[in-house]
């Protein structure tokens, strides 16, 4: 339970950041509005992330689907960051 | 993908969580739910000690000039006002002194509008911010950031608890098997209640969030989109500060009550808080917040120049920023100050259900495992104290600080501690009865009793030393005081029942005899 907490705390939090920058640069909407839509889906990104973690066989297994979906998220921040 | 593995992974994860971030959750809950009614218990602790001058309100400059008057302002610095409201008669004001880093940097009073005079000073009537305090950080250092968490946890309780119940959300909804044993009671308690007050839970568990976690996503922002520059991440979302340069040279006829005027002609409600930077120098800026008619997502932020009148900035409807419009909207929908007094009502009556969806979550909990062979008798036992402890304890807690915050003379020095070391002593003391006790739910039952004898002691207080001040402020058309005994009134009927309930023998013991028949039953089989 300690190991899959940490990937849904720690991997969540991560998830949802990236994730909420992507929105942030695909949203085409004034920049207080992203902010503000940004804000009210970071939560609700978190938990999803954590459902699925908590669902996961094992600690392993949860910073495994952590971490594939960092991959594909934080490729597009590099894209939108670098160009 | 949703097998059987993944709801009991799921209901593992929401049963251990559940049970971790209770204790806290419920004293969240249940400070909230009478945070609700925060501006009344303020009223009823401070107003029958003072009485309510009749006659023409003075203009705003006289109450600021008579705020400054005897007490070592510091002019630099702000100083705050709160307008008089329905259940508050006087001004607040909030003056910035100046002092030594390790003392208070400022001083709060009660200002009567009529004759501006300081009637006292706010903090001596702690009760009511103590208690919102407790909801809001525990009043604890970082207790913002553990209410966070708290927060987290709660709002993936809420989601998997829908994930786990959602095959039977329609079909058992109305489902309540009063006559079955203990478990099937807590549970359909616990489903019920949480199906009913998901809207509600859901809407808690993100303001929560967004209210003291923000920073993290703050941080991140402010690191990769803005390059580290905090300030364009501010300006972006919409947040205006004042600063000002000290001129030193004293102002000429500030039309302080003129503004005052424009504005409210101007947004059509009087503002409800103003600030004054360098007040009684030339550079001197005055700031309006107010809330309009559509007060959900209305509200203006204006900040002049008082020397001639300039407009600085200007936040309402006509000049939008979403994020702040909608963190307004959350804000309100949070505090449910959008509507009336009904309203506060069913928000009081749904953060109880959540206090008792806490409860049962936790019993069923120590129901499912005391039947488990391997399970710890030390942990069940403490999950078992910590459970009536986190929620018994700070019920009766509450109701002693009650009765300390009636009790103390209004002129006590530090009477706002005495109040606050009532509160810790009784949980203290809670807590080592607790160990001492066999049979935890007459133990509870006492204590709901104890309550609400506590609470019949409040009222019977208020009427022996202010009979003459209470049936006074009823002539003058202030109903606060009567108003929140009623309240503490119903809440001691409530308590009073809830604890005979569990303290009735004849009911205790018809439901044990169902349960061991239950349990013959099932290890027969």
């Amino acid at each position: 339970m300690w190991s899959k907490s940490i990937a849904a705390i720690i991997g969540g939090c991560l998830v949802s950041i990236s994730v909420m920058l992507n929105l942030n640069y695909l949203l085409p909407l004034t920049v207080d509005s992203r902010l503000f839509i940004g804000l009210l889906t970071a939560f609700p990104l978190w938990v999803t992330t954590m459902i699925y973690c908590y669902a996961s066989k094992s600690g392993w297994q949860a910073w495994q689907r952590c971490g594939a979906i960092l991959l594909v998220s934080v490729s597009l921040n590099s894209f939108f960051l670098l160009t | 993908m949703m097998n059987k593995e993944f709801f009991k992974r799921l209901t593992d994860a929401h049963s251990w969580l559940g049970l971790i971030i209770s204790a806290v959750l419920f004293v969240v809950f249940f400070a909230g739910s009478i945070s609700l009614f925060r501006a009344e218990i303020t009223q009823w602790s401070m107003q029958p000690h003072f009485s309510v001058s009749q006659g023409d309100p003075l203009p705003l400059s006289e109450i600021l000039a008579s705020a400054i008057k005897g007490v070592p302002f510091d002019a630099k610095e702000h100083l705050s006002v709160r307008m008089p409201e329905e259940h508050m008669p006087y001004y607040r004001v909030y003056v910035d002194v100046e002092h030594q880093p390790d003392e208070e940097d400022h001083l709060a009073f009660f200002i009567d509008p009529v004759t501006g005079e300081k009637i006292a000073e706010i903090d001596r009537f702690y009760l009511s911010d103590f208690i919102y305090y407790l909801h809001r950080d525990l009043n604890l250092p970082y207790g913002k950031y553990v209410v966070g968490f708290v927060s987290l946890f709660f709002f993936f309780a809420l989601i998997s608890g829908i994930f786990i119940h959602a095959r039977k959300l329609i079909g058992s909804f109305f489902k309540y098997r009063s006559k079955d044993n203990t478990r099937s009671k807590l549970l359909d308690m616990h489903n019920v209640v949480g199906v009913m007050s998901l809207p509600f839970t859901l809407m808690y568990a993100i303001s929560g969030l967004i209210f003291n976690l923000v920073i993290i996503y703050q941080i991140a922002f402010a690191i990769v989109l803005y390059k580290g520059d905090q300030q364009a991440l501010l300006d972006d979302a919409g947040y205006e500060e004042v600063i000002v340069e000290w001129l030193d040279e004293a102002w000429q006829q500030p039309k302080i009550d003129s503004l005052m005027q424009q504005t409210t002609e101007k947004y059509g409600s009087t503002p409800t808080f103003i600030r004054i930077y360098n007040y009684g120098d030339e550079s001197a800026v005055i700031e309006f917040f107010g809330a309009g008619k559509n007060s959900l997502i209305d509200k203006y932020e204006i900040a002049y120049q008082v020397k001639d009148e300039t407009v600085l900035f200007t936040k309402d409807l006509d000049n939008p920023n979403t994020l702040v419009i909608g963190l307004h909207a959350i804000s309100t929908l949070h505090f449910g100050n959008y509507a009336g007094f009904d309203l506060r009502i069913l928000y009081f009556l749904l953060g109880m259900g959540v206090c008792a969806l806490i409860v049962t979550g936790n019993l069923l909990w120590i129901e499912k495992r005391s039947r488990q062979r391997h399970q710890s008798l030390k942990t069940l036992k403490f999950v078992r104290n910590f459970t009536l402890w986190g929620s018994g304890g700070v019920v009766v807690a509450t109701a002693v600080a009650f009765v300390c915050e009636r009790l103390l003379p209004a002129g006590l020095a530090n009477r706002e501690t005495f109040m606050l070391y009532s509160f810790i002593a009784t949980l203290l003391l809670t807590a080592i009865i607790l160990i001492f006790n066999d049979n935890k739910k007459h133990f509870l039952g006492h204590l709901l009793t104890l309550t609400a004898g506590l609470l019949v002691f409040v009222i019977v207080l208020d009427w022996a030393m202010f009979a003459k001040s209470i049936s006074l402020l009823w002539q003058q058309g202030i109903y606060g005081v009567i108003g929140t005994q009623i309240g503490l009134a119903i809440m001691a009927i409530i308590f009073a029942l809830s604890g005979h309930k569990l303290t009735d023998e004849n009911v205790n013991k018809t439901e044990e005899e169902y349960d061991s028949t239950l349990d013959k039953a099932t290890s027969t089989n």
